[in-house]
């Protein structure tokens, strides 16, 4: 979307065969198109190879039933094919005119991952990467799914305005707007791999890793500290997870995981500092996991403390937490929200507790639901009463309040039975 | 460093709130329901799931119970049960009220809890089962303009209510009654894909006997109103009455293994052991070969059917006609059969009315349609003109002319009329029609054919016995099955023992065309 102009100088981009070695992908490779190859030394998932985001490249990985990994060649290193076809990672000129610098200074400012692609023009460069493994492609990410099924994409580029589309499941950079920068080709290869294992086909339960009881973690207290990465531990299978957008925004975590053997999307709030009021920054990074969780219809999880928002009267940041909560209303993806402590106003609905049409609310018996934050006049103890999860579950708004201890269980059992916008598709003429 | 204090405390309240829910209105009241022959919600659910598998949603749901110048009461659970929880294996959603608390009616946040499950169900495609005491909603709860605002069933509070209908065809509602169900809960039963009532201890009418005594003047009891009888044999709207709740139940679950979760699903194919080429010799002497003889049609459909077992859907209204699931070689299938043992197997307008609906039922559920007839016709005369013959007749043919799930045919005898047609035929799109050699086709019977040819000269006995004979038995011929196989009207004509396995290869055959008509909604009325 960005259409700022490159920096005039900047670190060395990604060495795409550096990366690709990494990866255990056979480095280079006769062929050509798009190649279908399998990651560390052919024991790994399948992927799809690709130099540029392109919905041909998408189409194609679709179609094989792969993720579609695109690396993207820094500047200098030749453009993309006008397919998305991987160019030469060695630096060789990709034009037929043997001018690398054509090819560089239309991809340097393209504002479209796709227009990038778009933009190199040659097509006769010899493809260096190539297939290994072809015929093992479809089946062999252990996910059973149809070529409609949209299938993760992992972009890694040094150049993050070349591959701008928000959409990709994973952006690996150099700097700027990606989920995850500054790390080197193995570090990146190692999150590539992570991410694939997390996102790709349904696996056996791993439990969570053993450990405290949540409650000794979580004081009942509802303003006291906790660290929310250790509730998200006891939740995942393994206890593990990718960030996207990481440490765009302190007050909540958007992470991919799994539970119960199933990839999620999951949503933490952090309420550390300033009580995890939600900023708009906060809100981008919940409807950037929201945008993953409905392109390849994972079910959002979103584990919810939040003491409100934390924007000015700026009309900027009002439309933002707007657009966000409009946003988690309409996903098509299933919802599942635990209130793990306060859940205030507009930023409960970003998160999914309120008023976000959740499939189901399960509050924490900590758990504070409301409106606004409390009225400086109003008793606390009074303003506890009547935000507290247990009087919403006795009146029949919320239908259970949950031992924290049971979260992880409760999560697998609703995940099993919210099939709605997964499997069964439609949502069939209930006015919500 | 955390504070386990405020978590036990917090969490003991917890479970003595759902205590208080498990034991719903006290065990004085448990005694009174069990005194009145029936069940309390959670026993009721205890029969309908598999053991173990009942999971709660809205256990800590508290009412108020208000009755001016008494102390408030408190309503565990506020009047519903509800949850979810397997049967044979599968998904179900269940709604169940509580006859322990204000005699099974409920407060707003029971509604709530009420309008989520069954949000839940629709939304999801699982079956969802009422097990109605009375549904009704409390009424010091809706006196005044509360009333105004209250949702018929659908989605609670934040939103309009999803009208009933607006599910049918889309995953299964069944009702079983075993209270008094009066306004909501007798609309949903005569919504419901099935519904099944207690006789002696159920009832379901319209409006109740405060209503009719105050609006008519007449005293009358809920079973006066709509009892079980009533509804078997007058008004067919139930179609199981069962001996008891615990019958009635059963009937849920076994109504359940044959059908689908949601119409977006094939029904679940269960082989069980019972061999698709199992031959029936004895069909061949069940079926008398003289046209007028009754005989059993439903010992006809038990020996094709497997194990047997065939779940007949309104029995004892027009019983001229068979309509029920069955399996074949474990495919789920409609049976409808004409009846020769009742009115000679006639298709009056009941008739029509009791088919349509199965019809329409199977349609909308990718339940392929078995037909095996033995009729004489559609019945005429004044009678059942005025009973609206002319619009139950255009029902069917719409009914038979639209549907498109798998319709097979057996012709076991006689075949006479339209009516023939529309149940099962060839010109309604049937896929495969096969006839016993037994079988006669033809629009009308032999002696109704002379009658109405040759009116001018019976009249005046210009025709002899002897010659009438000679023509029948000429009709009788031209009648015969044979012929339309022999030019391909009919698709052959089988050894009545061989008809099971004959209907398990075309069922098999026509498996891929029920797949590809999966996801397009056909909705089904509810006359």
């Amino acid at each position: 979307m960005s259409t700022a102009a490159p920096p005039a100088a900047g670190p060395p981009g990604f060495d795409p065969v550096r990366l690709l070695d990494a990866l255990g992908l056979p480095v280079p490779l006769p062929g050509g198109g798009l190649p279908l190859a399998r990651l560390d030394g052919g024991t790994g998932p399948a992927v799809t190879v690709a130099a540029a985001l392109t919905p041909a490249a998408r189409a194609v990985a679709a179609q094989r039933g792969t993720p579609l990994l695109v690396v993207v060649p820094p500047p200098g290193l030749g453009p993309a094919r006008p397919d998305g076809a991987p160019a030469r990672p060695d630096g060789a000129p990709a034009r037929p005119d043997g001018n690398p610098a054509s090819g560089v200074a239309a991809s340097g400012v393209a504002s479209t991952g796709d227009s990038a692609a778009a933009v190199g023009g040659g097509a006769s460069a010899a493809p260096i990467l190539a297939v290994r493994g072809a015929t093992a492609g479809t089946g062999s990410t252990g996910n059973g799914g149809g070529v409609n099924k949209p299938w993760p994409v992992v972009v890694a580029a040094s150049s993050p305005w070349a591959v701008a589309g928000a959409d990709c499941g994973l952006l690996v950079g150099e700097q700027g707007p990606a989920d995850r920068s500054g790390l080197d080709e193995p570090a990146a290869a190692d999150l590539i791999r992570r991410f694939l294992d997390l996102s790709v086909g349904e696996r056996p339960v791993e439990p969570a890793p053993a450990g405290p009881s949540l409650i000794e973690i979580v004081p009942f207290a509802v303003d006291a500290a906790y660290d929310p990465e250790a509730v998200l531990a006891a939740v995942v299978d393994g206890g593990r997870w990718v960030e996207l957008a990481a440490g765009a925004a302190p007050e909540v975590l958007t992470v991919v995981a799994r539970i119960g053997g199933r990839p999620v999307g999951v949503t933490m709030s952090r309420p550390a500092g300033n009580g995890g009021l939600l900023t708009p920054a906060g809100c981008a990074r919940v409807e950037r996991l929201l945008d993953w969780c409905e392109r390849g219809g994972r079910p959002w999880v979103s584990l919810v403390d939040t003491a409100g928002v934390e924007t000015g009267a700026d009309a900027i940041s009002q439309e933002a937490l707007r657009r966000a909560a409009a946003r988690a209303r309409s996903a098509e993806v299933t919802k599942l929200a635990v209130v793990v402590g306060r859940a205030v106003g507009l930023a409960a609905t970003v998160l999914g507790a309120v008023g976000a049409r959740a499939d189901l609310v399960l509050p924490w018996p900590r758990a504070r639901l409301s409106l606004t934050p409390p009225p400086p006049d109003l008793d606390p103890a009074e303003a506890g009463r009547l935000a507290a999860a247990d009087r919403a579950a006795t009146e029949g708004d919320l239908l259970d309040v949950i031992h924290p201890d049971e979260t992880r269980a409760r999560l697998i059992e609703l995940l099993d039975l919210v099939r709605g916008r997964r499997e069964y598709g439609e949502r069939p003429g209930v006015a919500q | 460093m955390a504070d386990r204090g405020g978590w036990d405390e917090a969490l003991a309240a917890l479970a003595a709130r759902r205590e208080a829910g498990r034991q719903l209105g006290g065990p004085a009241a448990v005694e009174r329901l069990h005194a009145r022959g029936k069940l309390t919600a959670r026993e009721r659910i205890g029969l309908l799931f598999d053991p173990g598998s009942f999971r709660e949603l809205g256990e800590l749901v508290t009412g108020v119970v208000e009755v001016p110048g008494r102390p408030d009461r408190e309503a565990p659970a506020d009047g519903v049960v509800a949850g979810w929880g397997q049967v044979e294996g599968r998904t179900a959603m269940v709604v169940a009220d509580d006859g322990t608390i204000t005699a099974g009616a409920r407060g707003p946040g029971g509604n709530r809890k009420a309008a989520r499950i069954r949000d839940l169900a629709a939304q999801n495609g699982y079956p969802l089962e009422l097990l109605l005491e009375s549904s009704a909603n409390r009424f010091q709860s809706m006196m005044g303009a509360q009333f105004a605002g209250a949702s018929g069933g659908g989605s609670a509070g934040t939103s309009p209510p999803a009208a009933p209908w607006q599910s049918t065809g889309r995953s299964p509602v069944v009702c079983a009654v075993l209270g008094t169900a009066l306004g909501a809960a007798s609309f949903q039963t005569m919504d419901a894909e099935f519904s099944t009532l207690a006789d002696g201890t159920a009832a379901m009418a319209l409006a109740g006997p405060p209503v009719v005594q105050g609006g008519i003047g007449v005293e009358a009891t809920p079973q006066d109103l709509g009892s079980g009888e009533v509804h078997a044999t007058i008004t067919g709207f139930v179609d199981h009455v069962a001996p008891d709740e615990a019958d009635a139940i059963a009937s849920v679950r076994r109504f359940l293994a044959f059908f689908p979760s949601s119409s977006w699903e094939l029904p679940p194919r269960v082989p069980n052991g019972d061999p698709a080429d199992r031959t029936s010799p004895e069909l061949a002497d069940l079926v008398p070969l003289d046209h007028r003889k009754p005989y059993d049609m439903g010992r006809v459909v038990r020996t094709i059917v497997d194990h047997g077992e065939l779940l007949e859907l309104r029995p004892r209204y027009a019983r001229n006609i068979i309509v029920g699931y069955a399996r074949i070689d474990g495919w789920t299938v409609g049976i409808i059969a004409n009846q020769p043992r009742h009115l000679g197997g006639i298709v009056d307008v009941k008739a029509v009315i009791k088919a349509v609906r199965f019809a329409q039922i199977c349609n909308a559920y990718n339940i392929p349609l078995v037909f095996l007839q033995d009729q004489p016709g559609f019945i005429v005369g004044p009678d059942s003109e005025r009973e609206g013959a002319l619009r139950q007749v255009v029902r069917l043919m719409n009914t038979a002319y639209g549907a498109t799930v798998p319709m097979v045919t057996v012709l076991v005898r006689k075949a006479y009329g339209f009516s023939t047609w529309l149940l099962g035929g060839r010109a309604v799109g049937a896929d495969h029609v096969v006839a016993w050699p037994s079988g006669a086709i033809s629009l009308a019977a032999p002696e109704i054919g002379v009658a109405t040819l040759l009116r001018n000269e019976l009249a005046q006995g210009e025709l002899s016995e002897e010659r009438q004979l000679e023509l029948y038995a000429s009709y009788r011929k031209m009648s015969q099955a044979r012929w339309a196989a022999y030019d391909f009207r009919i698709d052959d004509v089988i050894d009545p023992a061989h008809t099971r396995g004959h209907l398990a290869a075309v069922l098999a055959m026509v498996e891929g065309r029920r797949r590809a008509q999966l996801r397009t909604r056909r909705s089904f009325d509810t006359a």
